[in-house]
């Protein structure tokens, strides 16, 4: 439940042209506890909808 | 904070800025206040919006079973309500698989998905058994001891500031927080191993988000 990145990989495999983020030392509410990595990681993603 | 009135109940909600509108749905036991730090950072460029789920926060608890899919609707008709009908929707662990549902309903709303931290979802026995557990704690805990927990749990740093830290969002509003919302989330938590049948059909832009300890 808590580290679910096996599940992740699934999910980005199987969502067509979807982006994978890793953050790591995180656990479940990882926007709590690493929200600049969160933010940074997010931020390079281009606005192509 | 706003309150409005969507399919007889009220939902509270935080919005802020301009831009293409981002609605973000918060994890499982929490409130939109977890998503203080996020909120903050895209204000300046967007429409920001932060929902209380259905049975979190200030939003009404009712007592039936509240799937993933009755967040969704919830969601939906938020949007509705307020002239947004497309955004970013952004969800993080049981708010992820409320922003699935409400894909899967209602495609043609999300401009984009951030799926946070989405669990591998036990078999329907072993999750129903768990989630019944969950409930108990949070109606014998309350939601501040129950979530200080959880979150003591499930955190990843090492870090003991940032874990410290990690306990206060979603206390803020802890006097609105009713245990019972909590748990008829958990008695409708089952239904979200749906999932994984689901995720190939999505075709807007989105990323995946998850964590690794090292």
């Amino acid at each position: 439940m808590i580290t679910p990145l096996p599940e992740s990989e699934l999910m980005h495999r199987e969502i067509g042209g979807s982006r994978l983020a890793v953050i790591e030392d995180a656990g479940h509410v990882s926007n709590l506890e690493q929200p600049g990595k969160l933010q940074s990681r997010a931020n390079q993603i281009p606005a192509r909808a | 904070m706003s309150k409005i009135q969507v399919r007889g109940i009220e939902i509270g909600y935080d919005e802020v800025g301009s831009g293409t509108p981002v609605v973000l749905l918060h994890g499982f036991p929490f409130n939109r206040t977890m998503w203080d730090e996020q909120f903050e950072a895209l204000r300046g460029r967007h429409r920001v919006i932060a929902p209380d789920l259905r049975g979190h926060g200030e939003t009404t608890a009712t007592n039936d079973p509240v799937t993933m899919e009755e967040m969704a609707k919830d969601v939906a008709a938020l949007s509705e309500k307020i002239n947004i009908s497309r955004a970013a929707v952004c969800g993080l662990s049981m708010g992820g698989y409320v922003a699935l549902a409400l894909y899967r309903m209602f495609p043609l709303r999300a401009r984009a998905l951030v799926l946070a931290i989405l669990a591998r979802v036990p078999t329907q026995r072993k999750l129903r058994k768990n989630r019944e557990a969950q409930a108990g704690k949070a109606l014998k805990e309350g939601m501040a001891g129950y979530r200080r927990r959880h979150v003591a749990k499930t955190v990843g740093a090492k870090d003991s500031g940032e874990e410290s830290r990690c306990c206060c969002p979603g206390a803020r509003d802890d006097r609105e927080d009713k245990p019972e919302g909590a748990a008829a989330a958990c008695a409708g938590w089952p239904n979200a191993g749906t999932r994984l049948h689901f995720s190939s059909r999505i075709v807007c832009p989105t990323l995946v988000f998850s964590v690794a300890k090292t």
